[in-house]
Formats: C-alpha cells, structure tokens, sequence
C-alpha cells in the first residue's frame, strides 16, 4: 500500500494505492490521522489506484467520517473500481458517504 | 481444471501468502480482474476472522485453502481445525445506520456472505470447511 497526499484548495487529497485490508489499514489510519491532526478537515480519498478493499479498510474510512462529521468536515471518495463499488453498496457505505466516478465531481462544491 | 492449494498458519501475516497464491493463480489462467478482486476482499476478511477468533489455544495451526476453476466459475474453499464456527449463522449488522451510529466493526463476514454467488459450511471431522463459488461472468 501506498499512499500519496496533494492539496486542492482546501481539500487534501489522498491517494491510495494497492489494498486496504487487515495488513495495511493500520498504517493508512495513522497516516489519516496524522493529516486531521495537522488540520486537514476536507479529505478526498481517490481510489483509482487500490485493488480492494476489505472491512479493515471500511473501519478506517468510517473512523475518519465519525472523527470529522461534529468538525463541520467531510469526508469523500472518487475513482473506486467496481468491486470496491460493491463492497460500498453492500455494507451501506454508498449512502452514508459521498462517492462520485471522478476527482473533478467530487471536488465540485467541496 | 486448474487447481492450486496454499496452506498458511494462523497468524494474520500469513494472509499475504493467500493473496499473492491468488494472484499467480489469477495471471497464469486468466481469471477476470474483478473475480480476483471479489476474492482478495472475502480472503481478507474471513482469514482475519479465522485467525482472530477460530483458535482457543496459542497452539500452532493450519489452513488450507484450495482455488478450482471451472469452465464458468472459481471455487474456493478454506478448511481449518479451529472452534466450529458457521458464519452463515452471524446475525446480518445494520447497514442502514447514519455515520454517527454505525460501530466500528462486524462487517467481514456480510461481505464475506454478499460477494460470493453461492457459499456454504459444512463441519466435518473437526474442520469447518467453508466452500465460495463466484460466476466468472458475475455482475452481483
């Protein structure tokens, strides 16, 4: 797992790229984290380099969604592949969070 | 029919094995990107949930996980010799819940149960075997 991080505007953007599942969510998290704590309140996951996602995964974005929600941020993701599409429609994700097809749609009105 | 078994000991880095087997396996016959995908998230999860919970004792133990694919389908199967456990019988979590009352937790096996076409368990001599079948022309 890789992750690159660029700004636009406001919103700072996380590329993540490879898997997030039970051996890489933890360092995914904790860089997360490290992007709140330094200010960061609008994060764009774009997806259009990771492979799968497994529940370890869901638990990070869920734990950046919970921790920004009372902060007045957001969190939203782009560029998922279908199967990451069908693990987000499966657990409920597609509705609780803000998912679009392309970086330019989910950084339109962030 | 293309087969392949991979045998890992239940400790969570073991899992990296499964996936790399999943992908060899995947190049060399020419199974559909998004049918390795679907099965790198439910190997994922459901190792994890075998090596976390499936063993009482700090005891060493294997399992076994077998790919077949067939003219339409991949089949995978997992066997271990941990506490039965059937995760067909885990209650379904609430998906429907806002951001603020979802737990952290609990979804690996809906997905688990979700991605697959067809799974089922059986116990026998000692081993849960869990066996997942998924169309290589799949769009669920």
């Amino acid at each position: 797992m890789q992750l690159n991080t660029s700004s636009s505007g406001e919103v700072t953007v996380v590329k993540i790229e490879g898997s997030l599942d039970t051996q890489t969510s933890s360092e995914a998290q904790d860089e997360l984290n490290r992007l709140m704590d330094e200010g960061s309140r609008k994060l764009l996951l774009d997806f259009s380099s990771l492979d799968y996602i497994s529940s370890s995964g869901l638990r990070v974005i869920l734990a950046v969604a919970k921790r920004l929600a009372p902060d007045e941020g957001e969190i939203r993701i782009c560029n998922s592949n279908d199967v990451v599409n069908e693990v987000f429609e499966i657990s409920g994700f597609s509705t609780i969070l803000k998912i679009f097809p392309s970086d330019s749609e989910a950084l339109e009105g962030f | 029919m293309p087969e392949a078994t991979v045998r890992i000991e239940n400790d969570l880095s073991e899992i990296a094995k499964v996936h790399e087997k999943l992908d060899d396996f995947a190049e060399k016959f020419g199974v559909p990107l998004a049918v390795a995908r679907t099965f790198h998230t439910i190997f994922d999860d459901l190792l994890d949930n075998v090596i976390s919970y499936g063993f009482n004792d700090e005891q060493r133990h294997f399992i076994d996980i077998s790919l077949e694919l067939t003219a339409d389908s991949l089949i995978v199967s997992i066997a271990d010799d941990g506490v039965p456990v059937n995760p067909l019988a885990k209650p379904t979590p609430d998906t429907k819940l806002s951001i603020e009352d979802r737990q952290i937790g609990g979804l690996g096996i809906h997905l688990v149960v979700n991605l697959a076409d067809d799974i089922s368990y059986q116990r026998t001599v000692g081993k849960n075997v869990l066996t997942l079948t998924k169309s290589l022309q799949s769009n669920k």
